[in-house]
């Protein structure tokens, strides 16, 4: 019997569809018959509902576009919250989405994140590419409404959730409740959205219902560990001491059991800001003498991050003339790019008080990792796989908070805190499916862990890894490792690609190229094609890679290579994790 | 009691005439390195392969291999290239290599930090700049010196085609190098077919060093190679013949008794155009009688100490049908052929 006979679409909360599957997966035919028969049964016999229950539960649709897991936890929060308010939620991955139902539906709800520079999460491309276009049904008469989840740092705030909002309306959608765009800490206002909006889409008696949407509660469940705190056991530089690049290595160990992590699954990390830049923006603000407010900026501020938001509401609580004149000028965008919340306040300096200061910031977000070991190889420990991101600009040096934070002051049995962060859309396959990973730069991560996974299991299907970085002699992260998995079968090929070591830069993509015969081969096989990296250009690459493969493997057009990676994705065999 | 063969002669013996197993490592993307019969193989074809000491420490650590890399040594007679060749080593020594290019002593190129993945575009590069490695390390003939100042002396010319012919006459003949680095077609012949007819299948005891002298001067330090040509001047500046030494060596390894620095002897005189017949003579011999057990034993300095130098020059004689006149003639057109004075020889 399928692992997962209750399809994940099936209108029921996740981890609800987690039980259901532990037992209808090992029922035996009879006992599911029993079932069948007495559920049947039961809704046939049962009492009349005291508030709304006689009627058939109105039914709401609940898509979601997710790319780091957000998105899909807050729609399963709200099918909880829906069917208290009557109604018999059903949960859409848009990755899973045939568009045309669409026209069907009567109350929809989306969450919708934005990804990188205004990009829908990759996962979600096709169907909001379907959406967009012009073969988009009609909407009318569809109550929806938008929960639109992003980041103020990158320049498209929330352009995707934007972008479906103004479109289910154009398709004849009528809004029942208006959009809210949410940043990183984004728990309380879209809680307070949800609330808002199942009260608009619920039918009238039940309309009145207090609900309540109880964020808190969350981390009860075995879906989301709360943080815990870790042990570093190990802190290495991967890359040689004559390469430009720091990558480390970072093995943690916990009090008791690890945090129940799969391979493919993420960990956040709580990051400490920089002391010197603290110190800095402390100074600009005339606050230096103030030790709470360091520790708190230190610890739990977001204190880097210059968006447009954070220049307006420093323009507005400080009234400094030039910085509202940056604002109306139109070159505030522009200013912005590349400089950071100390920049803003040394350019337009006044003194602030520590809630001004505390205004202009946001709260500190913890930073995802992909895992790069796996718990039955390495037991009780989680390994990451962290680039320390480090530059120039406007005469400062600069550097990534969290990868920052683990390369300058995190030492060898010093504690830190962490969250497991599941991803269940990058997990393995059955142990039987060969597998093909593309994984460049810490793109490596989650296959570290892939290939631990399937060397302890005895996996039977073949491993293949695509590597790549600048040079081959300086920054061949786990060369040692890569060759003990080739001996030992657990990998079955790797083909690299470095672009510093040949006058014509190399990149994974045109490996994928070289090998595309044999790549098509195992796709035709039923492999899994695994992506995991650089969000900006490299996945894009790839995947326009597998295209010209096919189209020139199998002497298709560009329309119909374009279908057959489509199809991947439709089968849940081209999985991606980027960033 | 015959003593075993050392480990480099069952490598050669067993390389089907240095090909081992060099194009399959080749494809072994995942290492830098090759495996170590091949690191003795690639010498021949003009590589070593080498990693970088100072950061021996930190490669484990870091779960890296060593830091592979290749020295590739051209072969250039006489140290002769055009301007163009040498531009174009400058470029192929920043494409692939570590941006350093080396002149050395030994009159040609040698470029330093190229990795595996890059070694066939550089051979390839050296090959289209009309330049080649093979035999630029190994038990082989290497690269062959003579007086590298055309402005200096009226026979540099004739030297320096000795020095060419010399090289070329005594070059491997295998295939391999092409096949291996150049894509070549492996070219199956038949049989009976004789690859090395110098060499045979198994090459030189150790490394073979020639030189040519031509007055004034001894740049070369002719007395410290396994063969030299002395240029001997005619009254109008033309190479009458050839003072032949034989026997030159200066290195020694530190606390083995049986190894020594030695002068060359003069085996005696010979015309111009019967240098090519006594070289290749002196080769063969030394490739029969030479030392195949102790590889530290086995220059030619050794050969003609143990088998001294009379019986060495018969069979050279014999083998090459050249009656080696008497090296009578003086070397005082020579400053300083000898190092530090101009004492006279024979």
């Amino acid at each position: 019997m399928n692992s997962s006979p209750i399809p994940n679409t099936a209108p029921f909360a996740e981890e609800e569809i987690e039980i259901l599957n532990r037992v209808v997966r090992l029922a035996s035919p009879t006992q599911r018959a029993w079932l069948a028969g007495f559920l049947a049964g039961m809704d046939a016999t049962a009492a009349p509902q005291p508030a709304g229950g006689a009627q058939p539960a109105e039914p709401l649709t609940i898509l979601y576009a997710t790319e780091s897991g957000n998105s899909e936890q807050l729609a399963s929060d709200i099918a909880k919250a829906a069917r208290k308010m009557g109604l018999k939620p059903m949960i859409v991955d848009m990755a899973d989405l045939d568009v045309a139902m669409l026209a069907s539906v009567r109350r929809l709800v989306v969450i919708a994140a934005t990804w990188g520079e205004g990009d829908p999460p990759a996962r979600a491309i096709r169907a909001y590419g379907e959406l967009m276009g012009e073969g988009a049904p009609r909407l009318d008469g569809v109550e929806f409404g938008v929960l639109a989840l992003g980041d103020t740092a990158y320049a498209e705030f929330c352009a995707i959730g934007q972008a479906l909002d103004a479109r289910l309306e154009a398709l004849g959608g009528k809004r029942v409740a208006e959009r809210v765009d949410c940043d990183l800490d984004f728990a309380e206002s879209a809680g307070h959205w949800i609330e808002t909006a199942l009260k608009a889409l619920a039918p009238v008696e039940e309309a009145g219902r207090v609900i309540a949407v109880d964020f808190g509660a969350k981390a009860a469940s075995s879906a989301d560990l709360g943080p815990v705190e870790a042990e570093i056991t190990e802190l290495i530089d991967l890359n040689s001491s004559q390469s430009e690049k720091e990558t480390i290595h970072l093995e943690l160990s916990f009090d008791g059991a690890a945090p129940p992590y799969k391979p493919g699954d993420s960990l956040d990390i709580y990051p400490e800001n920089d002391a010197a830049y603290v110190d800095d923006l402390l100074q600009a603000a005339g606050l230096a003498s103030d030790a709470a407010l360091r520790a708190e900026l230190t610890k739990g501020r977001d204190v880097t991050t210059l968006s447009l938001k954070s220049l307006e509401s420093y323009a507005a609580t400080t009234g400094h003339q030039e910085a509202k004149a940056l604002l109306e000028s139109g070159d505030a965008r522009a200013w912005i790019a590349g400089r950071q919340l100390i920049d803003l306040l040394q350019f337009f300096p006044v003194a602030l008080s520590a809630d001004q200061l505390r205004q202009v910031t946001r709260p500190l977000a913890p930073r995802a990792y992909s895992i790069a070991s796996s718990r039955r190889e390495v037991g009780e420990e989680a390994h990451l796989l962290i680039s320390a991101v480090r530059y120039q600009s406007f005469g400062r040096g600069r550097k990534g908070v969290a990868s920052g934070y683990v390369a300058d002051q995190l030492k060898k049995g010093q504690r830190l805190r962490v969250k497991l962060r599941p991803n269940r859309h990058f997990a393995l396959p059955a142990p039987e499916r060969d597998i093909i990973m593309i994984g460049p730069g810490t793109g490596i991560a989650p296959f570290r862990a892939f290939v631990q996974e399937r060397r302890v299991t005895g996996a039977s299907g073949r491993s293949w890894l695509f590597f790549g970085d600048r040079q081959f002699t300086h920054d061949f992260l786990y060369q040692l490792e890569w060759q003990d998995a080739l001996k030992d079968g657990s990998l079955t090929r790797m083909d690299l690609a470095f672009s510093r070591d040949t006058p014509e830069k190399l990149y994974v993509q045109h490996r994928i190229w070289d090998q595309r015969y044999d790549l098509i081969d195992w796709l035709d096989n039923g492999a899994c094609f695994y992506v995991c990296g650089d969000a900006k250009a490299m996945a894009k690459d790839v995947r326009a890679a597998l295209v010209r493969a096919y189209a020139d493997v199998k002497t298709l057009s560009v329309e119909a290579a374009e279908q057959a990676v489509n199809d991947l994705d439709r089968e849940h065999r081209y999985l991606q994790d980027t960033y | 009691m015959t003593k075993e063969l050392s480990r480099n002669e069952r490598i050669k013996e067993a390389s089907t005439y240095l090909r081992g197993t060099i194009k399959e490592g080749l494809r072994e993307e995942i290492t830098g390195g090759i495996i170590d019969d091949d690191a003795q193989l690639v010498k021949f074809h003009g590589m070593y392969l080498q990693d970088d000491r100072d950061l021996r420490a930190e490669r484990g650590r870091k779960k890296m291999e060593k830091a592979f890399s290749f020295m590739i040594r051209v072969r250039v007679p006489g140290g002769v290239c055009t301007p163009e060749q040498f531009l174009n080593m400058d470029h192929i020594a920043r494409t692939y290599g570590n941006g350093t290019m080396r002149l050395t002593t030994r009159q040609t190129f040698q470029l330093h930090g190229i990795i595996k993945s890059n070694l066939k575009a550089t051979m390839r590069e050296i090959d289209a700049a009309l330049l080649t490695t093979i035999a630029a390390c190994g038990d082989v003939n290497r690269n062959v010196l003579c007086n590298p100042n055309p402005y200096q002396s009226h026979a540099h010319a004739a030297s320096l085609a000795l020095a060419r012919a010399l090289s070329d006459h005594l070059l491997p003949r295998t295939p391999a190098y092409r096949e291996i680095w150049l894509d070549g077609e492996r070219i199956v012949g038949g049989e009976q077919e004789v690859v090395e007819p110098i060499y045979g299948k198994t090459y030189l005891p150790r490394k073979f060093k020639i030189v040519i002298a031509v007055p004034p001067s001894n740049d070369v330090d002719v007395y410290a190679h396994d063969l030299g040509f002395i240029a001997i001047l005619d009254n109008k500046h033309e190479i009458d013949g050839y003072n032949v030494t034989v026997g030159g060596g200066m290195a020694m390894t530190h606390g083995e008794q049986n190894t020594y620095p030695r002068t060359a002897d003069v085996m005696g005189y010979c015309q111009p155009d019967q240098a090519i017949a006594v070289a290749e003579a002196v080769v063969t011999v030394q490739r029969d009688w030479g030392d195949r057990v102790d590889r530290k034993h086995a220059r030619l300095k050794y050969t003609i100490e143990d088998r001294g130098l009379d019986a060495f020059r018969a069979e050279v004689e014999q083998r090459s049908g050249v009656k080696l006149a008497a090296a009578t003639i003086s070397n005082s057109q020579y400053v300083n052929l000898l190092w530090g004075t101009s004492a006279p020889i024979g």
